[in-house]
């Protein structure tokens, strides 16, 4: 700007130096003339410069260095209040890169709108998800014409042996266009040619990146080379790419051969997941009416019980993110109360200030600073102490997020794709800034309102009288929203202990589980696998520190297959059919997992072979549901199309989630389980030590036999509970953390409160007021914004917390015990919060006081 | 006296310099030349005054102004007229005009 205007002027004065030369004039009379001509330069710039006045970026420069200087000189203020807003930006923009990474972009697919799920739907009305039968399958890829392409997922287990330890893989079976529909390239040599889910060519596997990686070392001339699974040879024909994974995650892909086995053919056998890409330009609901209108017209072909049943074509986003939806929004709003109390909490810590700053603002405006003026500075403040919290708060979210997506690897969907990125640092410097204003705007207006004479006056003591209403109305505000977090806090609180203490059946304690698939070329399914299975049962029993062991298909809380029975006395007809869970189990599977046997006798080693009478177990439910009246022992069960006869009763188990009622239950021997099966062992050690020697004394019966996911039953039981954990964890972090800065704010106002009002104290004491009233005078004040905030809260918690309903178990979301539970706790940090600064004013020595000022 | 003569002539000068400038872009120098010129040297102008007079007119948005190279290819800032320049140019022109019949009017009745 100043070079600018002195280069304007000089070029002047050379100019018409220049023009008297050509004149004729000698050279230093040509200078001197033309400056004698221009007249004082100095004074000339000073004015030009005034006429301009500062620009926009130099006065914010200007009230950015003064606001810097500000906060210098009041370190503790700037410290309390750039931790408070970067506690409550950090949460804010951790909590946004999760919602961002899993909810709102894209998947990392091409085109990924078209991608959807297909499923059969029992409910006819889009409302269920059930797997889909083979045929069902068949007749869907024959008809449609809605979609690119569909492709079927089939989830099996396929041990890989060869070099190395062997390895337990989870493989997915799908169609030859299954990657083609996802548009993913192979990351090296091929995917699937369309003939290679025929008999006889199907025996090619694609990797992914990760097992590529550590089984197989990236060895780059991998691709080609032969692997076996399960005993059969496969070659190597691509591996995927790091990024983007599959949207169900599994180890590698080989194809599925449509007719291998006799289920495929089936409409009542649902065992199939499958994907599909829309045509470009195809609605959802064009693809929705396509396949409605297929159903309707293969209804005959249907077995008559399902003849209501729909399609439900799911967009993949939708599929792989629906089920933490909700539960991502409520702690996105929960991590936003904490930043509204954050900057009503740092607006509060301005007001304070405020009184130090009226006789200084007073002076600004007597020297002609407009209102706007005044307001554009303090904003300046508030903005740039946002942004240095917000600065510190992106390190917090980069740890949070790190943190987060560790510990929530298994329960959060798309966590690979989640991380503090470009859009995560907007959204940062968007709180920044927005809660800059939002915080220094109150304070601002009200510094700069134009009372001159009063401020100036006042000698730089506060007016109380408008400051001090918003100063309260912020605490109520605060006080209210953290006792509604804490309200969602301790609701999921009462939840975990409700599903703590409800009897699961079984006694996870000291049990050590793991998986373990069958080779069905070396252990065909029926009495060669069984025998192998009752030898690994009874080496593992033999090692010390082992009380008993034996094996399932499905353990409690990893789900359950069911299929229906009847007792054999009544007529085949569907009405006497009961649905019932099914487990093949053998060796001491029951006295391993603590399932009481209530009546008759365990399996034996006679029951467990194909040829052996069949015998069956029942739990309890089944039992008296199947045999109100009788005595189940002796009686028999139509299952399978087989009649089995009852040998025992055992306890109820909570096979599907300690939150669901147990069902109807059905054990027979393991010689009849074509499945892969998890062995369980009770130890009377600490369980993980046996883990190593567990997989060894397998290994030694069978150096091809892997086993995997070894974990001890009690983190099954925890697992299952991890997503509410979780829940508990963050909503009691963010209320905790509601809670203390709720704190901070009415201690710092109760405090400032009491500083101000010393003198007035001081004569009160001087009058004969006791020490006593003037402490509870104090404490009155404080308690009544709080309690008027807890009231505030309770009806805003009452109409939010039901947004939690679906997570909370035996507990209503409008509990009475935990909603007073909290409120007594909030007002009890309150009582402390008031009774310091209360005390402080009690001990006013009133000569002191009054001599003060 | 002082103030109603300094007056008058800034308000002259604008004129002056806005009338200029409706030829088209000139930096400061050739402003000042031009005015002298145009009045057969009658009015000379006080070069002190014209530049702060520049700025203010350039704050008000009657001018605009640039750098770019003079007639002997050195860096200069160029002044030209915009759009509410012109507008104010018609409006004291007329002004101008009213004043000077006015003012003729009077010394002709003497």
């Amino acid at each position: 700007m100043k070079q600018e205007i002195d280069e304007e002027l000089r070029f002047h004065v050379e100019q018409r130096t220049a023009e008297n030369i050509a004149n004729g004039m000698p050279r230093d009379e040509a200078t001197r003339e033309a400056r004698r001509r221009f007249g004082n330069v100095q004074s000339v710039r000073e004015e030009c410069r005034e006429t301009r006045g500062a620009s926009f970026g130099e006065t914010t420069l200007q009230d950015i260095r003064f606001g810097l200087r500000m906060l210098w000189k009041n370190p503790g203020f700037a410290t309390v209040a750039v931790l408070t807003l970067a506690l409550g930006i950090g949460a804010c923009t951790a909590i946004f890169s999760l919602v961002n990474g899993v909810l709102l972009r894209a998947l990392p697919y091409d085109q990924p709108g078209q991608l959807v799920q297909l499923w059969e739907d029992p409910s006819g009305k889009g409302q269920d998800r059930n797997s889909v039968a083979g045929a069902q399958f068949a007749d869907w890829k024959e008809q449609v014409t809605s979609m690119e392409g569909i492709s079927v997922v089939r989830r099996v287990n396929l041990n890989l042996t060869g070099e190395g330890r062997p390895e337990r893989l989870s493989v997915h079976k799908v169609s030859a266009d299954y990657l083609q529909i996802l548009r993913l390239q192979p990351f090296l040599g091929r995917g699937f040619l369309p003939d290679e889910d025929q008999p006889g060519k199907d025996r090619v596997v694609v990797l992914t990146h990760r097992l590529w990686r550590e089984h197989f070392g990236g060895a780059t001339n991998l691709v080609g080379q032969a692997v076996r699974l399960d005993s059969q040879s496969y070659t190597v024909i691509g591996i995927l790419p790091a990024k983007p994974q599959l949207p169900i995650e599994c180890d590698a892909l080989t194809p599925f051969v449509f007719g291998s086995e006799s289920w495929h053919r089936s409409r009542s056998d649902h065992r199939l997941r499958v994907i599909g890409r829309l045509k470009s330009g195809v609605t959802l609901e064009q693809a929705r009416a396509e396949m409605a209108a297929i159903t309707q017209r293969l209804k005959p072909s249907y077995p008559s019980w399902k003849k209501d049943w729909g399609v439900a074509v799911v967009p993949m986003h939708e599929q792989l993110t629906g089920a933490i939806r909700p539960q991502l929004w409520v702690l996105f709003g929960a991590v936003g109360f904490v930043l509204l109390i954050a900057c009503a909490n740092v607006a509060g810590l301005l007001l304070a200030r405020m009184a130090a700053r009226q006789k200084e603002m007073a002076i600004r405006a007597a020297l002609g600073a407009g209102r706007w003026r005044v307001i554009r500075q303090l904003l300046t403040e508030s903005v740039l102490l946002s942004m240095l919290g917000g600065g510190l708060g992106l390190v917090l979210a980069f740890w949070g997020v790190n943190l987060f997506t560790k510990l929530s690897a298994d329960n959060l969907p798309r966590v690979a794709e989640v991380g503090v990125d470009a859009s995560a640092l907007g959204f940062a410097l968007l709180m920044s800034l927005g809660t800059g204003v939002a915080f220094g705007l109150a304070p601002a207006l009200h510094l700069a309102r134009p009372d001159l004479t009063g401020a100036l006056k006042q000698e730089g003591r506060a007016s109380r009288s408008g400051s001090g209403r918003l100063r309260g109305a912020l605490i109520i505000a605060e006080v209210a929203l953290a006792l509604m977090l804490l309200a969602g806090a301790g609701l999921m609180l009462k939840t975990l202990f409700r599903l703590q203490a409800v009897p699961s059946g079984f006694n996870p304690h000291g049990v050590l589980a793991m998986d373990m698939s069958l080779d069905d070329t070396k252990y065909p399914a029926g009495d060669r696998r069984a025998a192998f299975v009752r030898q690994i049962i009874q080496r593992i029993e033999s090692l010390p520190g082992v009380e008993a062991a034996g094996t399932a298909t499905t353990l409690p809380m990893s789900g359950a297959t069911d299929s229906s029975v009847r007792a054999e006395s009544r007529p085949d007809l569907e009405e006497f059919y009961i649905g019932s869970d099914y487990d093949l189990v053998s060796g001491d599977y029951f006295p391993a997992m603590g399932i009481p046997l209530l009546k008759g006798r365990r399996f034996t080693e006679r029951d467990d072979s194909r040829s052996a009478p069949r015998v069956a177990i029942l739990n309890e439910a089944l039992a008296k549901k199947i045999f109100p009246n009788e005595d189940p022992l002796g009686q028999r069960v139509r299952f399978w199309g087989e009649s089995w006869e009852v040998a025992g009763v055992v306890g109820n188990v909570r096979q599907r989630g300690l939150d669901r009622e147990s069902k109807e239950h059905i054990y027979l021997p393991q010689a009849f389980s074509p499945f892969p099966c998890s062995l369980v062992v009770r130890t009377k050690v600490p369980p993980m030590a046996l883990a190593d020697v567990c997989r060894k004394e397998i290994l030694m019966m069978d150096s091809d036999q892997p086993i995997s996911n070894i974990r001890t039953l009690e983190q099954i039981v925890a697992g299952s509970a991890s997503q509410r954990r979780l829940m508990l964890v963050l909503l009691g972090l963010f209320a905790g953390a509601a809670m203390l800065l709720a704190a901070i704010g009415l201690y710092g106002t109760m405090a400032y409160a009491v500083s101000q009002r010393t003198r007035e104290i001081g004569i009160r004491m001087a009058l004969g007021a006791q020490r006593g009233e003037v402490l509870l005078q104090v404490m009155r004040q404080g308690l009544k914004l709080t309690f008027l905030g807890v009231a505030l809260g309770l009806v805003g918690a009452f109409a939010l917390t039901r947004v939690l309903a679906h997570l909370l178990f035996e507990v209503t979301p409008q509990d009475p015990f935990t909603f007073v539970g909290v409120a007594v706790l909030l007002v009890a940090v309150a009582l402390i919060a008031c009774w310091l600064p209360a005390r402080r004013a009690m001990k006013i020595n009133p000569m002191e006081a009054l001599r003060s000022e | 006296m002082a103030t109603t003569k300094a007056e008058l002539l800034q308000g002259t000068l604008d004129l002056l310099i806005l009338k200029t400038l409706a030829a088209g872009a000139m930096h400061g120098y050739s402003i000042a030349q031009r005015i002298q010129q145009r009045s057969d040297d009658v009015l000379v102008v006080e070069e002190g005054s014209l530049y702060p007079c520049l700025y203010r007119m350039e704050e008000k948005g009657w001018i605009s102004a640039e750098w770019g190279k003079s007639e002997n290819n050195r860096r200069a800032k160029f002044y030209a007229l915009t759009r509410s320049g012109r507008k104010q140019l018609e409006e004291e022109t007329a002004i101008w005009e009213r004043v000077h019949r006015a003012i003729t009017l009077v010394l002709q009745a003497a």
